[in-house]
């Protein structure tokens, strides 16, 4: 008995062995991947197809080229760490994404790219400033090529914010006066001071319309004002209608809030409208896109701004160059948008408006948010200093603190703290 | 001889047998390999994330050498210390569930029961299957809107009302480590069952036939035979879960609030997300002085229940 | 091995199994069913969660075959953590033995420093090992996992190995050296199948971390088709906000149960050839 299983687990284990060995046994290239000319990396896009398109393009490019061109994605909260290993190890790709201010954090390490950007501005005419400096260095040097961003409206269930007897948001305080209205029918709004973007965003946004601000435009902490005291009530006040569970909410949470048909009210991109299209088609049908709700100084939005940059330790710059010409060329770039199901849009002041934003009257107020977008931490001039802000989370923890006990100066003070320590 | 327990490692000491000089240079080559692999690869890079935390670089940019100062700084962070803290409480926490419950398991699948080599193989699936994947579907179960956990409760009639798992640090750090533990209990399980499998049964037979009832089968045969793999499995246990990142990086992020944190995922924020390296470098080595003083207090124990089991 | 016939002894001792395994396999009861709901089903909030309601769908496992490169990956994962597993207990057992039976110099300095090895975590060495990697031409190639994964391995297979052999008297080993053989072969034909249970706890030791590692995975490679199974699989089903929920679990299931299947066979065999008398 003991003797027959043992030759059992023998054989089977040499069976299942072998048979995943074989291919790589009996071609031992299968194990390397091919050496391709071009590298680009790049994160998992939620569409999947955005990525097939670019894949796509990038293998046109490489036959009509006569070299090979590889696209590797990943998923997005893998970014930072093999950005940084590609720059301890002077080794990776060629082409890579970058993100917010992470051009300025990375400058020594990127190639300029004026020629390439001064042939699109040619093409389609200029960039909005907050792509300026996503990309731009103080001097006006270009360092990476504007990509994309993804608007975020605010996404609405029509249907609950009639029932609650309140209009769709259009400022800040006409949502806190409908927040406590959802909240009594059971469908409360959401939004998250979790350590993600999506936190940083909305609460950065919030100050920026209130006229608060974290770092002026020479660079001086200044927190520690009015402005940001009224935020810290408002956004109390907010909090106090909204489930418990926000505090811990990353980027997903909100997303699947709404599609659980549980919540009335977030504020991000369209790609949960996208999902509910696909898995949640009665969310899909109730709920609306609105733009960003406006303060007492103005209508202010603010999300990931995406490029593309070049490592300095590449050794295809010229050739990366190209591509990056070649990704802009109106059909393609336009196939890109289109693939992508309208999600990613363009950092150009003027552009096409694309069949895919134009059958869906749902998608039309994101073709407005150029003119309410801004970096993250404006004014702050772009620097690494402001990443590592963004990246720290010092705002949604500030804020998770206001919300849950701390008083308006403790909160402040702490947050100056931790301010100074990256701004001085 | 034969039945006594294995003593320590730590006591690396040969009982007469003398070596000729070939086997001397015999036992150095086969040492080698290890040693080599391990100097190469994990040698250099400790050096050199040590060089790493005495200066201030950032991603991007190699920093100058600052001397102390990064530590210095974590001295005076309070949310280091939050860290600090939890490390040594889930760990603690954790490794004693484990502990526990891994005895209980590995008792239980020593017995002779009908389909037992199925329950070992089952048994062993928190182990085995990739923590990516795991961690994952953990957090869709403590996620308030779908949670599992809350639903079996409310069904169950245990509350009411669900619990916010990632909202309450308290919840929040029980969430961690719960699911330490539901992941490490198979290597208790079956490292034990190992070490049981090595005590003679004669043993037993011996003292049932003295007399001994099972409690004290247990506690003077059992334990004291089973205390250097328990230790060693225990040390190896405290070793991994204090430098766990996965379970704490996917289920909260070290939130919310920073409460969370472990070594690794305070690091992993500080040195590659906010990008400061030198001070990243410098939280990871943190774990090594803890699990320096851990260790050795553990292995002291094991010298002392040593002399007390022969 | 007597089966426990008396019931009322054998009934607590049931039930203690049935909790543990309840304790342990209700996560993967909830993921083998989300791996089977639809999307639909699973977005809705009223829906129990261990039961499928409208409908069982495959399309989940469809889309890991058919539009992910899972099987690749699974394939990578096996070679990577086969050969790590391979290269760990070898040099372990070499080391261990030299460590346990031979007085050499120094080994007490050359123990502990192995086990001080363990104390330095992946998630801190992960990136200037990265450096070391590009410098050894393995960027990209499965062979830089397969290099470093046994830096994690062999401290503690060596340790418990060490452990094992104390435990087999040496007259085994003099016997046979008495009788002309020399040291390796003593080794290998006398001590290592008395050291079978260990052996196997550190075989399965090596290839489950190697099977479920993560760090260096995502750091040393980046080309699709070179990736492991964490990393490849969670880099394709997590797309920014989006998570292919259905997708990950039916692939977290794929990658735990045949391997918990074979270790089940492996645990009955071990524990047979003690029975056997191996150890006196």
């Amino acid at each position: 008995m003991k003797l027959t299983r043992r030759e059992f687990v023998k054989t089977a284990a040499a069976t299942a062995a072998g048979t995943a060995l074989w291919p790589f046994l009996r071609n031992a290239s299968a194990t390397a991947a091919p050496a391709a000319d071009l590298t680009v990396l790049t994160w998992s896009h939620f569409v999947p197809a955005a990525d097939d398109e670019l894949r796509r393009q990038a293998e046109a490019f490489g036959r009509a080229r006569r070299v090979t061109v590889r696209v590797d994605t990943l998923a997005m909260g893998d970014l930072p760490a093999k950005l940084a290993a590609e720059v301890e190890t002077q080794s990776g790709h060629d082409i890579v994404l970058l993100m917010n201010y992470s051009t300025a954090l990375f400058k020594s390490q990127l190639v300029p790219l004026n020629d390439v950007v001064a042939g699109v501005r040619r093409q389609y005419g200029d960039f909005w400033p907050f792509a300026r400096e996503a990309s731009q260095d103080v001097g006006g040097e270009w360092f990476s090529m504007p990509w994309f961003y993804t608007p975020a409206p605010g996404n609405v269930r029509v249907d609950y914010f009639k029932r609650a007897g309140a209009p769709t948001p259009d400022t800040w305080d006409s949502l806190l006066t409908a927040a406590p209205k959802l909240k009594a029918i059971g469908h409360p709004i959401g939004l998250g001071f979790g350590h993600h973007g999506d936190s940083n965003d909305w609460l950065l946004q919030c100050m920026a319309s209130f006229g608060a601000m974290a770092v002026d435009n020479k660079g001086r902490v200044v927190i520690n004002s009015p402005e940001t005291r009224r935020v810290l009530d408002y956004v109390r006040l907010l909090y106090n209608t909204m489930p418990p569970e926000v505090i811990g909410w990353g980027g997903a949470d909100n997303n699947r809030w709404i599609l659980s048909g549980v919540g009335s009210y977030t504020i991000n991109p369209i790609s949960i409208y996208v999902a509910a299209q696909r898995d949640a088609p009665e969310v899909a049908r109730n709920m609306d896109h609105v733009p960003p709700p406006a303060g007492p100084k103005g209508r202010f939005s603010t999300t990931t701004v995406y490029t593309l940059g070049v490592w300095r330790f590449s050794r295809q710059q010229a050739l990366a160059k190209e591509f990056l010409r070649y990704l802009f060329a109106p059909a393609n770039y336009h196939a890109w948008i289109e693939a992508s199901g309208g999600y990613n849009f363009p950092l150009m002041r003027e552009f096409e408006v694309l069949p895919v934003w134009k059958k869906d009257p749902k998608l039309q107020v994101i073709l407005k948010f150029g003119a309410w977008m801004h970096m993250a931490l404006w004014p702050a001039p772009p620097s690494g200093k402001a990443q590592q802000v963004y990246d720290s989370y010092i705002i949604p923890d500030m804020f998770a603190r206001a919300v849950r006990g701390a008083s308006n100066d403790d909160a402040i003070a702490w947050g100056e703290a931790q301010l100074r320590k990256i701004w001085g | 001889m034969s039945t006594k327990a294995a003593p320590a490692p730590r006591l690396l000491r040969s009982a007469g047998f003398w070596q000729t000089s070939r086997e001397a240079l015999a036992g150095y080559a086969m040492v080698g390999p290890a040693v080599l692999l391990l100097a190469g690869l994990v040698g250099v890079p400790i050096l050199m994330a040590l060089y790493l935390s005495l200066t201030n670089a950032q991603v991007g940019r190699p920093g100058v050498f600052i001397g102390l100062a990064n530590f210095l700084a974590l001295g005076r962070d309070s949310i280091f210390w939050a860290t600090f803290w939890n490390a040594l409480v889930f760990t603690g926490a954790a490794v004693s569930l484990k502990t526990v419950l891994g005895l209980a398991a590995a008792l239980l699948l020593h017995q002779p029961l009908v389909g037992r080599q199925v329950y070992r193989g089952l048994v062993l699936l928190p182990w085995i299957i990739p923590t990516a994947f795991s961690t994952l579907g953990w957090w869709w179960m403590f996620d308030p809107l779908y949670s599992v956990i809350n639903w079996t409760l409310i069904h169950l009639g245990v509350i009411s009302r669900g619990l916010p798992w990632m909202a309450e640090p308290v919840l929040a750090k029980t969430a961690v480590v719960m699911v330490n533990t539901w992941r490490g209990l198979p290597f208790f399980a079956v490292g034990l069952l190992a070490g049981l499998a090595a005590i003679p049964r004669e043993l037993y037979e011996a003292a049932q036939t003295d007399g001994a009832g099972p409690l004290a089968r247990f506690r003077f045969i059992t334990l004291p035979l089973l205390a250097p793999v328990l230790l060693t499995i225990i040390l190896f246990s405290t070793i991994m879960t204090i430098s766990d990142f996965n379970i704490v990086y996917v289920l909260t992020r070290g939130g919310p609030m920073n409460t969370t944190h472990m070594f690794a995922t305070l690091a992993y924020q500080v040195g590659l997300v906010s990008g400061e390296l030198g001070r990243g470098a410098a939280i990871s080595l943190f774990i090594f002085p803890v699990l320096l003083v851990g260790v050795f207090l553990l292995l002291r124990v094991v010298r002392r229940s040593e002399v007390a089991g022969t | 091995m007597r089966a426990v016939a008396c019931v009322s002894r054998a009934a607590p001792l049931y039930l203690g199994v049935a909790i543990l395994l309840t304790f342990t396999l209700f996560p993967f009861v909830w993921m083998g069913v989300t791996s089977l709901k639809t999307n639909a089903e699973l977005y809705n909030i009223e829906a129990n969660p261990f039961t499928i309601a409208r409908g069982i769908t495959l399309s989940h496992y469809a889309y890991l075959f058919a539009k992910t490169l899972y099987p690749r990956w699974y394939a990578n994962t096996l070679l990577v953590a086969s050969l790590s597993t391979v290269i760990a207990v070898v040099v372990s057992v070499l080391a261990a033995y030299a460590l346990a039976r031979l007085r050499l110099r120094g080994s007490e300095v050359l123990g502990t420093g192995i086990f001080a090895i363990y104390l330095v975590p992946t998630s801190l060495l992960f990136l200037p090992l990265s450096r070391v990697v590009v410098g050894l031409g393995l960027n990209d190639k499965l062979w830089s996992l397969v290099v470093t994964y046994p830096t994690f391995l062999i401290p503690f297979a060596t340790w418990l190995l060490i452990s094992y052999f104390r435990t087999i008297p040496r007259e085994l080993e003099e016997c046979a050296m008495v009788d002309g053989a020399s040291r390796l072969y003593a080794l290998v034909r006398i001590v290592l199948p008395v050291a079978l249970p260990g052996l196997v706890t550190v075989t399965i030791f090596s290839f489950t971390l190697s099977w479920g590692e993560l760090m260096y995975a995502l750091t040393f490679i980046s080309s699709s088709v070179q990736k492991t199974l964490s990393v490849g699989t969670v880099g394709e089903l997590v797309r920014g906000d989006v998570f292919y929920w259905g997708e990950l679990m039916a692939g977290g299931l794929l990658a735990a149960v045949p391997v918990a299947v074979l270790y089940a066979f492996l645990s009955e065999y071990y524990v047979a050839g003690l029975a056997a008398g191996a150890i006196k």
